[in-house]
């Protein structure tokens, strides 16, 4: 059901903040004397400047984005019932009230979720937001025409499943959102799902007034409820964002909004990107990007100049990079051998081909470190930091190989992650143990119908995972789950593995309400899957980005590991 | 290497044999130097297993300890990681050896050029003789067609058929086919026209009157007189096919890892130009000496297969001897190419004659 997290890395994504952040970010090489620190009370002004390599041909439709949290840009433009919490460091990870009083009030076993909406709320054109424009928003994401959306509504909400949107004649309202007052929405659940208020943090979940829906071409001019409006834009080339004079920081804690203009330029390539960031130069110093992160190459560069070191903000995203085994396919059915691979593994080699240290971080858990609240240590085939090739021929020879095996790798080639570099590495220090990995490069088109189908599934897939939101279910349902199991494509489920005791556990934890409660139990539950060597876990990705000279409280918010754009101030 | 004491026996095309081709071609000292250098790569490609056993590394092992991790996985070290145990370095983010790989590499640049130009040699001579020797439709459909196919954009048309062609079909050999499938129009063109001045001859002629067949004419008669102008082509053509490869591998659309071949080791190097210069230059520095090479074995043997062209230079270990004035070119209104053509070896020729005089 979810998408693997390389797909989200083209919305938006997330990560955690390392290391002390200074509020003030001033270059140390700026020719502006950026004097003073940060104060959220005294920021505004001036104009920030975007350079993004999407895009975004597709335009801003909140029914057809598919973030996680709300995005970078799309959270300036939609306000939600709930958002990401704008602070550094591991409370970015929690969900805080948007457009709602609350992130929601659960009842019937966390089927039913109530949400009031707080008073003076309005969109750019001046007219209220009611609830009826929240359930119109919602509504309007299951019109098979703004379709692209995450799946979670269709799966959840009662009748979801045959729901086909608002427009046409004779088209129904979803009668499982009730609106009984302006002020009240009411979600109706096919079954307990505790972390809906991070669901409700998606665009979707944005007010969009009917009387100015236009449909498909919505996404070029929509209705704002955030505190900036499209000025212009021109898709795949640039957007321009000016305040909307009828949002204020009284009903929005979670947006300072300090820039009055936001030029975004898009479709740039990632080299003049990081270029133009690391120079500076005129506009460029109050510039940053939601997209482009460092390459081996240039944060090589960028660590031998002490100046720049210090515009480079790091940050994680939770996204585990891992071999997935089908265990439907010798000779992966035997545990012995899927162990033997778990311990020939050199994580080393492959955090060096994703760029070092400073880019990967090796992980021997599904649910890697970042994702802090649903991760639990442990190690049971421990490869040691280069591997252990001896201890894997002899599972081996155990598992009745004892002149070693040859297996296919599939990977994606248009994915710089789990690309070749990665592949190369895994099939070096596999060759040590006596496993030889023939490569099976898919182009990025072929990878996820290939991969993706059981039928045309590979043995054994190098690929990642990510999560919409910062919690263990989104991260394990989809991998672990025996229903999710979709046979006609679009399967994650790669291993096919179905135990009914792990789909009951799931469901019982998909009740509690407690976060961290919630989050304990699913961390658990990977520590007892992790036993069965489903997958090995090899790494997850840092984020280093840089930001320009003049640019201050520049800060990778921990849900997604971007900038949170609606914090950044150039005055 | 004595130039005038073979005697040219063979009888084979314009050049008056084939020891004489090769004593004018040594006896140049850029033909020479194009000579050796060629042969050298070739020496390269052929022993690489034995020149990386002799620097202790094999092309595919990875070697963390040589590279700084916290920085981007920059090798360690002056240059690109240069020591004893790693000649040329180690590759960034790996610790691949680069010498290994590169005389690897060298394999596939010189594997896929030389297979790419003997397919489009053999098309373009096929089509070619067919034209030439043909009658007047086919002469007119062939030439339509080589015309065709010398419009067609050769490299976006690469690209897109190595795109689409499945991941598990031998690369260098799919590469090989698509350059010599999308290549040998030119070739065509020059055994076309050759063939209609030759088989105007009158030992043609004399061959067609007792009564040989086409193809026998083709091969004994047609074939010998094209061995000059194909030779020199193929010097000129196999360089383009090298940097066509090199092109397509910096693509990603080349060998797949871990394979290494010159233009992949490009593509991956260009990253890294400013942090680790030595790690680009290595490559480029080959695929350009390797070019030259060719082509100036290109223009040597077009000297050496054509004397009357160019400047009579007979020289050995510099010291020249005899070096008549070219014939004295002085075009008028009617003078045609070939008076032009001697110009211009006149030119050519001119810097070396400043040279030695002194």
């Amino acid at each position: 059901m979810l998408r693997p997290a390389r797909i989200a890395l083209f919305t938006a994504t997330a990560v955690a903040l390392t290391g002390s952040l200074a509020a003030c970010g001033a270059g140390a090489g700026s020719s502006v004397s950026s004097s003073g620190a940060f104060s959220a009370a005294n920021c505004q002004g001036g104009t920030l400047r975007v350079l993004d390599s999407a895009k975004n041909d597709k335009g801003f439709d909140p029914a057809v984005l598919y973030t996680s949290g709300g995005g970078a840009i799309p959270r300036l433009l939609f306000r939600t019932l709930t958002t990401r919490q704008s602070v550094p460091g591991a409370n970015g990870t929690k969900v805080v009230p948007d457009l709602a009083t609350d992130t929601g009030t659960p009842s019937q076993n966390a089927t039913m979720w109530t949400y009031h909406l707080k008073s003076g709320l309005k969109f750019s054109d001046g007219t209220p937001i009611t609830s009826a424009d929240v359930k119109y928003g919602v509504e309007r994401s299951f019109s098979p025409q703004l379709a692209g959306g995450p799946p979670y509504l269709r799966d959840w909400l009662v009748g979801g499943a045959d729901y086909q949107g608002p427009y046409g004649t004779g088209a129904k309202d979803l009668a499982s959102i009730e609106t009984p007052d302006p002020s009240t929405i009411v979600f109706h659940l096919r079954k307990s799902e505790g972390d809906f208020p991070y669901l409700a943090a998606e665009t979707q979940f944005a007010p969009v007034p009917k009387a100015k829906d236009t449909g498909k071409d919505y996404n070029a001019d929509p209705v704002s409820s955030g505190p900036y409006t499209i000025a212009g834009f021109t898709k795949g080339r640039e957007l321009d964002l000016v305040r909307n004079t009828h949002w204020s920081r009284s009903t929005d804690q979670q947006r300072l909004a300090c820039p009055d203009r936001i030029d975004i330029s898009l479709g740039l390539s990632s080299a003049v990107i990081n270029q133009r960031l690391s120079a500076s130069v005129g506009q460029d110093a109050d510039a940053i990007t939601t997209d482009t992160s460092l390459d081996a190459p240039t944060l090589a560069k960028v660590s031998a100049d002490p100046a720049l070191k210090q515009r480079v903000v790091t940050g994680k995203f939770p996204q585990i990079f891992y071999l997935a085994f089908d265990l439907k396919k010798a000779p992966f059915d035997n545990q012995l051998v899927r162990e033997a691979l778990s311990y020939a593994v050199d994580r080393t080699a492959l955090v060096n081909a994703e760029g070092g240290t400073q880019l990967a971080v090796p992980s021997t858990t599904f649910t890697p470190e970042s994702l802090t609240a649903a991760h639990q240590d442990y190690d049971y085939f421990p490869a040691g930091a280069t591997g252990n090739p001896a201890k894997a021929k002899q599972l081996l020879a155990q598992a009745g190989h004892p002149n070693g095996i040859t297996v296919p790798l599939a990977y994606d080639t248009d994915d710089v992650n789990t690309g070749a570099p990665a592949a190369t590495a895994l099939q070096q220090a596999f060759a040590k143990a006596g496993i030889t990995l023939q490569l099976q490069p898919l182009s990025d088109a072929n990878f996820g119908s290939t991969v993706n189908t059981p039928a045309t599934q590979p043995a054994l897939t190098l690929t990642s995972w990510g999560a919409d939101w910062p919690s263990g279910g989104p991260f394990l349902t989809p991998i672990f789950d025996g229903r999710q199991i979709v046979s006609g494509g679009g399967n994650f489920n790669l291993a096919q593995y179905d135990d009914p005791a792990v789909n009951a556990q799931i469901d019982k934890i998909n009740q509690v309400t407690d976060y961290a409660v919630a989050q304990k139990q699913w961390a658990a539950l990977d520590a007892q899957l992790g036993k069965l060597a489903l997958t090995v876990p090899l790494y997850e990705e840092a984020t280093s980005v840089l930001y320009g000279s003049h640019v201050k409280n520049a800060y990778l918010d921990q849900w997604r590991g971007w900038y949170d754009i609606a914090s950044v101030s150039v005055k | 290497m004595d130039s005038q004491t073979t005697s040219a026996g063979t009888g084979i095309g314009a050049g008056g044999g084939a020891a004489g081709v090769w004593s004018r071609l040594w006896a140049r000292r850029g033909g020479r130097a194009a000579v050796i250098t060629v042969g050298l790569l070739v020496l390269v490609a052929l022993t690489a297993p034995w020149l990386a056993a002799l620097e202790g590394q094999n092309p595919n092992s990875f070697h963390d300890t040589l590279l700084n991790s916290a920085t981007g996985g920059s090798p360690n070290g002056a240059f690109g990681g240069i020591s004893a145990q790693h000649w040329l370095g180690v590759e960034p983010t790996t610790g691949r050896d680069l010498f290994a790989r590169l005389v690897y590499g060298s394999r596939v640049s010189l594997g896929v050029a030389v297979g790419a130009t003997l397919g489009q040699l053999l098309l373009g001579l096929l089509v070619g003789l067919a034209a030439g020797l043909g009658g007047r439709w086919a002469d007119a459909l062939l030439s339509r067609v080589t015309d065709l196919a010398l419009a067609l954009p050769t490299f976006f048309f690469s690209i897109a058929l190595l795109a689409v062609v499945p991941q598990s079909f031998p690369r260098p050999l799919l590469l090989g086919l698509i350059l010599s499938g999308l290549g040998w129009a030119s070739i065509a063109r020059i055994v076309r026209a050759e063939t209609r001045v030759l088989r105007e001859r009158e030992y043609v002629a004399a061959a067609v009157l007792t009564g040989a067949g086409t193809w026998r004419i083709a091969r004994r008669e047609i074939l010998p007189g094209l061995v000059a102008p194909l030779a020199t082509y193929t010097a000129i053509v196999l360089p383009q096919n090298m940097v066509a490869e090199a092109g397509l591998s910096f693509l990603g659309l080349g060998v797949r890892p871990p394979t290494s071949s010159w233009g992949q080791m490009l593509s991956t190097a260009t990253t890294w130009f400013q942090v680790d210069p030595t790690y680009v230059l290595i490559p480029a520095l080959t695929l350009l000496v390797c070019v030259l090479a060719f082509a100036g074995l290109g223009e040597a043997l077009r000297v050496a297969f054509d004397p009357k062209a160019a400047a009579p230079a007979t020289r050995r270990r510099g010291r020249t001897i005899a070096v008549p004035p070219p014939a004295p070119a002085q075009p008028g209104p009617t003078t045609g190419e070939p008076a032009a053509r001697a110009a211009a070896a006149a030119v050519t020729t001119l810097p070396h004659e400043k040279g030695e005089a002194q």
